[in-house]
This record gives C-alpha cells, sequence and structure tokens, in this order.
C-alpha cells in the first residue's frame, strides 16, 4: 500500500510564543494590575489635588475680590466723605468762603467738579477742576435724576459719561443737611488706575460693575467707554442673588474667558467688584501634579515590571529552563544528567524529585536491558534451536521417505494391497510432518533474520504455470477446477525473490484448496500502480469476522473443528505475512462466511520497472 | 565396460543405501563414501560417471570436494549432483555442478533423474555423449 502523508501546517511561531509563554502571561497580568492601581491611586490623587487647589484658588480669588471691594470702598469712602463735610456745611459760610470747595477739590483728585444745591436744586456752591463747570451749568437740575435721588434722601451713582475735555467721569449725589444735595462728577480715570493697580496672579483681572450692570472700571478702558453690560449675565445674576453679593464660581466671563471669580459689593453706590482669574491658571498646578503622576506611575511600572521579569528569570524562569534541558536529556537517554543545584523552595523539591526519577528510570532501564538481552539470547537460542532441529528432523524424515518410496516402488518385491495402502499412510504423513518442519525452519529463520534472497528477473507466467502444475493435480483430487488468470497490463518479466513469491503462492493456494469442497480455486495476478497482485480467491467456507482479526498471527488456527488431517502448525499466513513484508509489500484479505474467500499479496513493482526498462 | 560407475557420498549411512539402491536401480554399478577425506581416496582410485554429493560431510565439505573433482582432468567427464539440504550453499556451488537435488530426495526421483543420464552404450544415441 502507498504511504500516507500528513503535511505538517505551519504555524506562527510568535502567536506560539505568546499562548504558551508563561512569562508573558504572569507579565500582562501584573502590568494590567499595577497600570488599573497606579490609574486608580493617580485618579485619586489627581482628585484630591484637584479639589484642594480648587479650593485654594476660590480663597484667593475671595480674598482678592473683598481686598479689591476694600480699595474701591476706601476709595468711594473718601469722595463721600468729602462729599458729606460739603453737605454739612452752612449755607451762609458756604457763600462767604467760595474758595472753600476749591481747597477741597485739591485734596480729592478723584473729584472733578462738587456743587452744593439747596432744596429747590438752586446752586448754593460749587467747585471744578476741569476747564468748565458741567453740573452747575445745567437749567434742569430740579429734574435731573440724579438730584431727584438725592432729594429723596437716597444716594445716586450715574453712568459713565464723557466731559466736552474727553475725560471719562460720573456723577454722584447725595443728600445735605436743610433737605438740599450734594452733587459731584467723580473722575473715572482715577476708579481706573486704583482698579489697574489691583493685579494678581498670572491672569487675574478686577473690575468694578455698577447696579445698573454697566462697566464702570476695568484694565481695558475701551470696554468702559464702549458702554459694555452685563446685565443679564449668569455670573452678575449669582452674585446679585447673594447677600452683599458674595458670590463664587467658575464661568464663562464677558470676554469669553473660562475663569474662577469672585464677587463683593460696594453697599454705598450698589457697584459689585469681579475678581477673575482664567481656569488655566488655576487649573495648571492640578495638571502638572496629574502629568507629575502619570510620569512617575510609568517609570514605576516600567521599573516593578523589569524588576519582576529579571525575578521570576532567576527565581523562576531560569530553573525551569535547567529542568527542561534536563528533561530534554534525560529524553534523549542520558540518564546520568542531574539537575538538582541548591535551590531551595518548590522547584528544588521538583528537581530533586526529577533527579529521583532519573535515578530510577536508570535502574529501570538497566533492568530492562537485561531483561530485553536474556529475551533476546533466548529468542536467539530457540530460532537457533529450531534451524538446527529442523534441519537435523530432516534427515531421517529424508530417509523415511526414500525407503517408503522403495517399497512402494516394489523394489523389494511386489506389495498386496494392505501393504500399498500403508506405504501410502506412510508418505502422506512424512510429506506433512515435512511442511510442518520447513514451515518451522522458514519461521525461525525470518526471526533469526537469517532468511536468504535470491533476487533475480523471473517470468510470472512461470511462476503461473508451475503453479498451475504442481496445485493442480491437488485441487484436481479434490474435484476442484483450478482458474488461473494474468492481466494483459502485468509486466512480462518482474524482479524478485521467485521462490519466495512461489512459496507465497503455493502457500495460499494450498490453503485454497484444502478448505474448499466445491467449486473452484481462481489465482489471478494483476498490476496496481506501484504494485503487482497476486490474488487467490476460492468458493470456500469463509472465515468468521472475530477469526479474520487474528487470521495472520503465528499459531492460529481458525477452525478448532476442523479435522487434524486439515490443520497445520499455524505459521503458513504467518510466513506468508511476513515474507511478503520483508519484499515490502503487504498481504490482506476479505472473506464471506459460506461464499468464499480473497486474499491479495501487494509486492512493489519497482524492480519490474527497472527491468522493463532494461528489456 | 559394463555399468556406469556411480559414487555416492553421504555421511549418513541409510541415505547413502538409498542413494545407492535407487542408481542401482538405474543401472549403475555403485561405490559409496562417507567422508571427505574417504571420498578423495575413492575418487583418486577410480574415474566415475557420476557423483551424488553431500556437502554437509565429516573431514572435508562437499564444496571442497567438488573443487577437487573440478580440477581432475582424468574427472572431466564425471557428472556431480548435489544432494543437500542446505539451498544456500548448494546455490553458491550451483555453476560448478551439473545438478542440485534438494533433499529430501525421493528413490523414484533420483532413479529416474540417473536414468536418463547413464552414458551411452557403445553405438546407442544418449544424453550428454
Amino acid at each position: 500500500m502507498p504511504p500516507t502523508t500528513h503535511p505538517l501546517k505551519p504555524r506562527s511561531t510568535w502567536l506560539r510564543f505568546w499562548r504558551q509563554s508563561l512569562r508573558v502571561h504572569v507579565l500582562i497580568a501584573l502590568g494590567s494590575i499595577v497600570a488599573l492601581a497606579t490609574i486608580m491611586v493617580g485618579l485619586g490623587i489627581g482628585f484630591f489635588v484637584y479639589r484642594s487647589d480648587q479650593t485654594n484658588w476660590q480663597n484667593r480669588q475671595r480674598e482678592a475680590a473683598r481686598y479689591a471691594a476694600l480699595a474701591v470702598n476706601e476709595f468711594v469712602g473718601r469722595v463721600q466723605v468729602s462729599m458729606t463735610n460739603v453737605g454739612l456745611l452752612d449755607t451762609a459760610y458756604l457763600e462767604q468762603s467760595p474758595s472753600l470747595l476749591f481747597t477741597l477739590l485739591r485734596q480729592n483728585p478723584a473729584l472733578l467738579e462738587i456743587i452744593r444745591l439747596d432744596y429747590q436744586g438752586q446752586v448754593l456752591a460749587g467747585a471744578y477742576q476741569d476747564d468748565a463747570p458741567v453740573l452747575s451749568n445745567l437749567f434742569t437740575i430740579p429734574q435731573s435724576t440724579w438730584f431727584v435721588t438725592a432729594r429723596r434722601g437716597q444716594t445716586y451713582a450715574g453712568q459713565v459719561q464723557i466731559s466736552a475735555n474727553q475725560k471719562p467721569y460720573l456723577i454722584l449725589a447725595q443728600p445735605a443737611a436743610d433737605h438740599g444735595v450734594v452733587a459731584a462728577r467723580l473722575s473715572l480715570e482715577a476708579l481706573w488706575r486704583l482698579v489697574d493697580g489691583l493685579r494678581f496672579g498670572e491672569t487675574g483681572q478686577v473690575y468694578v460693575v455698577d447696579s445698573r450692570g454697566s462697566l464702570i472700571a476695568a484694565e481695558d478702558q475701551e470696554l468702559v467707554l464702549g458702554h459694555t453690560s452685563l446685565d443679564g449675565r449668569a455670573e452678575l445674576q449669582a452674585a446679585s442673588a447673594q447677600r452683599d453679593h458674595r458670590w463664587t464660581g467658575e464661568y464663562v466671563n464677558f470676554q469669553g474667558r473660562q475663569v474662577l471669580g469672585s464677587t463683593q459689593l460696594i453697599e454705598p453706590v450698589q457697584w459689585t467688584v469681579f475678581a477673575e482669574t482664567q481656569l488655566t491658571e488655576t487649573l495648571a498646578a492640578t495638571r502638572r501634579a496629574l502629568l507629575l503622576l502619570v510620569g512617575i506611575a510609568l517609570i514605576f511600572s516600567l521599573a516593578l515590571l523589569l524588576a519582576t521579569n529579571s525575578a521570576m528569570r532567576s527565581i523562576l524562569f531560569n530553573p525551569l529552563a535547567q529542568l527542561r534541558d534536563g528533561a530534554v536529556r534525560i529524553g534523549q537517554g542520558d540518564l546520568e544528567h542531574r539537575v538538582s543545584s541548591g535551590w531551595n523552595n518548590e522547584l528544588g523539591q521538583l528537581a530533586t524529585a526529577f533527579d529521583e526519577m532519573s535515578a530510577n528510570l536508570k535502574e529501570r532501564e538497566a533492568a530492562l536491558a537485561q531483561a530485553r538481552d536474556a529475551a533476546q539470547s533466548a529468542s536467539q537460542f530457540k530460532s537457533r534451536l529450531l534451524a538446527n532441529v529442523s534441519h537435523d528432523l530432516r534427515t531421517p524424515l529424508s530417509a523415511i521417505m526414500g525407503y517408503a518410496d522403495i517399497l512402494k516402488e516394489e523394489v523389494y518385491g511386489e506389495l498386496n494391497e494392505r501393504q500399498r495402502n500403508s506405504v501410502q499412510r506412510i508418505l502422506a504423513n512424512t510429506q506433512r510432518l515435512l511442511e510442518l518442519v520447513n514451515s518451522l525452519l522458514d519461521q525461525a529463520q525470518i526471526e533469526a533474520g537469517r532468511l536468504d534472497w535470491e533476487i533475480a528477473p523471473f517470468k510470472p507466467a512461470d511462476l503461473m504455470t508451475e503453479l498451475q502444475n504442481v496445485m493442480g493435480v491437488l485441487a484436481q483430487q479434490k474435484g476442484l477446477q483450478l482458474i488461473t488468470y494474468i492481466d494483459p497490463g502485468l509486466p512480462v518479466i518482474v524482479h524478485g525473490d521467485q521462490r519466495r513469491v512461489y512459496q507465497i503462492a503455493t502457500n495460499l493456494v494450498g490453503n485454497a484448496i484444502k478448505f474448499t469442497d466445491r467449486g473452484w480455486v481462481r489465482v489471478a495476478m494483476l498490476p496496481d500502480s506501484s504494485y503487482w497482485i497476486i490474488r487467490v480467491s476460492d468458493t470456500g467456507r469463509g472465515i468468521p469476522p472475530e477469526a479474520l482479526k487474528h487470521i495472520f498471527d503465528p499459531f492460529n488456527l481458525v477452525d478448532n473443528s476442523t479435522t487434524r488431517s486439515e490443520r497445520g502448525v499455524g505459521l503458513g499466513l504467518s510466513i506468508v505475512q511476513q515474507l511478503a513484508g520483508l519484499m515490502g509489500g503487504c498481504v490482506d484479505v476479505t472473506s464471506e462466511l459460506g461464499h468464499g474467500s480473497t486474499f491479495s499479496v501487494h509486492l512493489p513493482v519497482e524492480h519490474i520497472r527497472a527491468v522493463e526498462e532494461h528489456t | 565396460m559394463s555399468q556406469p560407475l556411480a559414487l555416492i557420498i553421504e555421511d549418513e549411512t541409510d541415505l547413502g543405501e538409498i542413494f545407492s539402491m535407487a542408481l542401482q536401480a538405474a543401472g549403475y554399478e555403485t561405490q559409496q563414501a562417507f567422508t571427505g577425506p574417504d571420498a578423495l581416496t575413492k575418487l583418486a582410485g577410480c574415474a566415475p560417471d557420476l557423483v551424488v554429493l553431500d556437502l554437509h560431510l565429516p573431514g572435508l565439505d562437499g564444496g571442497q570436494v567438488l573443487k577437487d573433482i573440478r580440477r581432475d582432468a582424468r574427472l572431466r567427464r564425471t557428472r556431480v549432483m548435489l544432494a543437500t539440504a542446505d539451498a544456500a550453499f548448494a546455490r553458491t556451488l550451483e555453476k560448478e555442478a551439473d545438478f542440485v537435488l534438494l533433499k529430501p530426495i525421493s528413490f523414484s526421483q533420483l532413479r529416474d533423474l540417473a536414468r536418463r543420464l547413464k552414458p551411452n552404450p557403445p553405438g546407442e544415441p544418449g544424453v550428454g555423449a
């Protein structure tokens, strides 16, 4: 039969390493745990840093707002003190000393103009630092909001205005003695200088909005002059909802910047002071801390993995590699190899157990070798004995056959019927005994590996003719037909040991004749790709399926019920199979109980082709 | 010349006797030798027409005896028939021997073969003349 091959499937070495490496598994597991732990700790620390930093920043913002409010309050307060003083002055005194208000103005540069009015709105006295007075020149004073408001007993703070000489100002008014009113123009430039001076941090800024939400002081004066209004903005509403407008929060301010802001109220004028710092600054520390944490965590994880890898290598993988190499060496037969090297841990115990195993293996191997040698010498002895005994058995058998033959040939005189019959039986039994001895000798030679081969070209047709001549007689004696067939596709000359092929064929045909009572025995020679087949089929009694499995075992007899004369020693088919195997071929059998059996001997044809090429 | 001469070289006396009887039945005069040296002595004293030669002999094996016969010009007409159970040994001597018979050899088989090998009586055509 042609051998079947199984092509090896190529597998990715890297994939196999990935799946099978304990080290990779451990490092992945450890790496995952470390990464998870680092992320958790990092997030925790980051959150803590963020929270405390933000609290810190909020406090700083509140502080900044409070400080700014104090400064603005003081500024407004100074103005109001001057105005209150003017308001308290006696009307007559004011008329007698018109320079008094000018002196006051010089002492308070934030005041551009100050006037004192009576309860009807008549200007009692006034002074100004600009080129021209504004308030005292008005004809509509009694209808002015500032006069009406102050007349009602409330403080008035007006909107940003620009004087004729381009100075920004706003009007302040408050009640005075005798139901009069004190009004002043407040220089915004002074307020702006103050606010501009209130800087903190890198992005910190302060601005002031009045009670209507209009911007009255900011770092960027253009915004003020452009009448920017914060009216309706969320941060202003949030601040206004608080008592004294004390509020702190994160928001996008009117400039579109993300800021942390804090607010305070300037009570007398109902202004709101904003102190803001951009979030980029307030979050910078947290961001730096997070970056630092991530960096440290990465370095720590890497160091941990490297350390683990190194530790695993020295503690686990190097010993494992030694154990593996030891196992390989022992597997290759080096049973002297020892792997123990003084480890005191479980691996050490494993190594010791390993060494004990090697020692045991060595002992067992020695015992096995001894047993094998004993068995071999016993087997050789048996084969030799068989060969010698068989050989020596044949000599007396030859003598018995010779003398019986002499009697049968009536050399010593004519035999009567009973004598002739007895001589015939002597000859037949001797022939049987001789066949058994020949089988034993063949078996002994096969087992001893001493079978001689004679490889030469021969014609299958000659073999078939000889088979027909010799076995045809036996078939005829049993009333059977011996049919022979040679396929035209079979080469005329083949190469092999004709005697052994003939031995195989006679054995199979002899068996077929022996176990067939009527019908025919057919011998066919067929080509079959790289083999040629000798197929012997019969119409005999067949072989039971359970016996078929052991049909080629030595000393196996199909049916113990067969008569003694039919039974051989049980070596015939075994020898057939062994001979075919030694020739590089094989034998198979199919059988149907009660209908017959077919034995097919497959022999290689390499020699056939070689011979064909040379003929 | 009355009868052709056959020398049977066989250490087994029973087989030697059977072979003798078969050859006598075929019309030969027979002599027997039982060892190698014995065979050489007998061969020195006669020139047999046919030698039946066993291969496993005491003293000197049959192969050596065959080589001696083939070297001896006096024995060039002698036909040698190997009679042995040792097929492998016989195969090595196939070219020098005239016939190889594998034991067991039946009485009638040897008798019939020897009859055919008999040198012709004068005036009669025959085999191998």
